[in-house]
């Protein structure tokens, strides 16, 4: 349905927009995770559930993930619950919310009214995408690998600290 | 594919299992001589298995042709010659510089597979793997502040460009259903109108394209970039990496001759024109060795793009045999630089060549010659490269085009000479010259670049031979 689709291309648009305006870090991810959403419902409607399925996972689920790592790492007492707090009021997850809660709709709507017949492209197993990845393009797959290998090495240099020694003697005179 | 196909991409094979042996050896602690070796070593051996003729093979992804062949024996040998001056410049650092052989081999991976790319998917791959490595080679030494500069102002616009050339993709592939060069080609032929689609997925493509080659509109990185990485870095930015997105062009445009095509010819001709005295005219008011050297590349590329629009009179080997000789005379420019870097600092000012004739005459000499090279003076390589642009372009009638790029040699000739004059000026002032901690080293890279100016001349007197291979490969 064309419709369904300009609803949620509308709702990609708007998040982005947000996540590039936001001041705070948090609240720019969540409309991040709605932008993904919006766009999975996209690819979804056009008959690649299984590319719906891993925006999910892959993006939305990743930034899960880092949230969850903030918290963790964040999680010291009191004062940093109540910071949560102020970075998570009402304003602040309301808009975001409202989309993801058209999003919903929307998917809810599209499952039950399968099989969907606006639909003009075939659709794509996750058997099929596996055969072509490792059967044809089983090449393209491991130069990712080299891809990743060498931002993970990039990344690691870049990051180090250099790790200063010091004698602990010394170390407690230089207090 | 089967395993037995395997081996028709040793090339592939071997340079990607050379950086994953020296990762293996960094965690056994091996010295920086020893991971060198090694690279140089893997370097050597994709050389000599080049070397052996093969048959072509063709899969969906990849062919292995005379052509790929040719672009990687000179991205292996640019290679070579950047880990053999490596050495010395980064074992005086402050940084651990053994990471850097992994991120260099892994870079050249990735110019390699775009080589002997002819399908989207590969295309971009190897991209990607060529601009991951580099992002964290032009921010090596992570220390300083034009280090950090280059190296976020590459992601970003490496970044972006590749969100263009990914749409590209995407609308040439919306229109025509394949990813495959000349299959895109056959169908694109077959239309009577090319559709709007294709042209803006084709310009969209040609940003990608003409960020990695750094041609006008989109060369603003350049020279920061070239200022802000290591010396032997900005070598393989010059010459590696642009050249694994030439070949990409010239397979993709050239081969199938997709540039002969009106809007296509169009947007080439703009670019090339553009680049060429942009390029030339941005060079004039430099001090900065490295800036001046990123304009002249900016420039050269439009030489090489004016090449490949004169595609019916044996373009595509005048654009090969321009990038050989291209490569040769800068990768001979930044190893005379970087032998003289300091601890401290790059040699990059005009200042630190000033008197170099009188203190270190060989040095110097190789310097002259290579600069000469790069402006197209008689008797050196570079001399013939242009030439035979020229003579490809005026046999296709391209006036316009041929008159700028005289106009564009002729500015400039003013920076190249400018280096040089400054090369035979009076010394300054006997200050102490810094004794060199690398003798042996030292005296293994004078060889070398001494050996690339011979080459140079050669090439310059006699160039029947290497036309006549370039012939026998491109026909």
């Amino acid at each position: 349905m064309n419709v369904f689709f300009y609803i949620a291309a509308a709702v990609a648009i708007i998040s982005t927009l947000m996540v590039i305006t936001r001041k705070h870090p948090v609240h720019a991810l969540l409309y991040l995770i709605v932008s993904f959403m919006a766009v999975a419902i996209i690819f979804f409607q056009l008959g690649a559930p299984f590319v719906a399925a891993l925006e999910i996972v892959l993006y939305a689920g990743a930034i899960v993930v880092l949230f969850i790592f903030v918290v963790m790492m964040l999680n010291l007492g009191r004062e940093t619950s109540l910071q949560e707090k102020t970075w998570l009021n009402l304003a602040t997850w309301l808009l975001p919310g409202v989309l993801g809660a058209i999003l919903l709709i929307e998917l809810i709507y599209l499952i039950s009214t399968q099989p969907n017949e606006t639909l003009t492209i075939a659709e794509i197993e996750p058997k099929a995408v596996a055969l072509s990845l490792f059967g044809p393009y089983v090449i393209g797959v491991e130069l990712s690998a080299m891809l990743l290998m060498a931002g993970v090495i990039g990344a690691a240099h870049i990051g180090r600290r250099t790790i200063k020694h010091y004698h602990r003697f010394l170390q407690e005179e230089t207090k | 594919m089967p395993a037995i196909d395997l081996i028709k991409l040793m090339p592939l094979i071997i340079t990607s299992s050379g950086a994953l042996i020296i990762m293996l050896m960094l965690a056994v602690r091996s010295g920086h001589k020893t991971v060198e070796i090694a690279c140089l070593l893997v370097y050597s051996i994709g050389l000599a298995y080049l070397s052996k003729p093969t048959f072509v093979f063709e899969d969906n992804l990849f062919v292995v042709d005379g052509f790929g062949k040719l672009f990687m024996g000179l991205i292996l040998f640019s290679g070579l010659i950047i880990t053999f001056i490596s050495y010395a410049y980064f074992n005086e650092k402050e940084e651990n510089p053994k990471v850097y052989y992994v991120l260099l081999l892994l870079a050249t991976l990735g110019a390699q597979t775009l080589c002997i790319s002819h399908h989207f998917i590969s295309l971009f791959l190897g991209l990607e793997i060529l601009s991951m490595a580099l992002y964290a080679l032009i921010a090596y030494l992570r220390t300083r502040n034009y280090a950090i500069e280059a190296g976020m102002k590459y992601l970003i616009m490496a970044a972006f460009s590749s969100a263009f050339l990914l749409f590209g993709m995407a609308l040439i592939y919306s229109e025509t259903g394949t990813m495959d060069f000349a299959a895109i080609a056959n169908i694109i032929k077959l239309q009577s109108k090319i559709s709007p689609y294709l042209i803006m997925g084709f310009g969209l493509l040609m940003v990608g394209a003409g960020f990695k080659l750094s041609i006008v509109p989109f060369h603003l990185w350049a020279a920061d970039v070239y200022q802000g990485a290591p010396m032997p870095v900005t070598a393989f930015i010059a010459t590696i990496s642009k050249g694994g997105m030439l070949i990409i062009l010239f397979r993709l445009l050239g081969l199938t001759r997709l540039i002969s095509l009106t809007p296509i010819f169009t947007l080439m001709l703009i670019i090339a024109l553009a680049s060429m005295l942009v390029g030339n005219l941005l060079a004039v008011r430099q001090r900065n060795l490295k800036r001046i050297l990123a304009y002249s590349s900016i420039a050269n590329m439009g030489y090489l793009m004016a090449a490949l629009l004169s595609i019916d009179e044996d373009g595509l080997q005048t654009a090969t045999l321009y990038t050989m000789i291209y490569f040769v005379a800068l990768l001979t420019a930044f190893g005379v630089l970087s032998m003289l870097s300091t601890k401290e600092r790059d040699a990059d000012d005009l200042n630190d060549l000033k008197g170099m004739f009188w203190q270190k005459p060989l040095m110097a000499s190789i310097m002259t010659v290579s600069m000469l090279s790069l402006a197209g003076i008689p008797l050196t390589a570079g001399f013939i490269g242009k030439f035979y642009i020229l003579k490809s372009g005026i046999d296709t009638g391209q006036w316009l085009l041929m008159f700028t790029l005289i106009l564009a040699s002729i500015i400039g000739l003013f920076y190249y000479l400018k280096i040089i004059v400054a090369l035979f000026t009076e010394a300054p002032s006997s200050a102490a010259v810094p004794e060199k901690g690398h003798p042996v080293y030292y005296f293994i890279n004078l060889v070398v670049m001494f050996l690339l100016t011979i080459s140079l001349v050669v090439l310059g007197v006699y160039p029947q031979q290497l036309i006549s291979i370039l012939h026998t490969i491109l026909s």
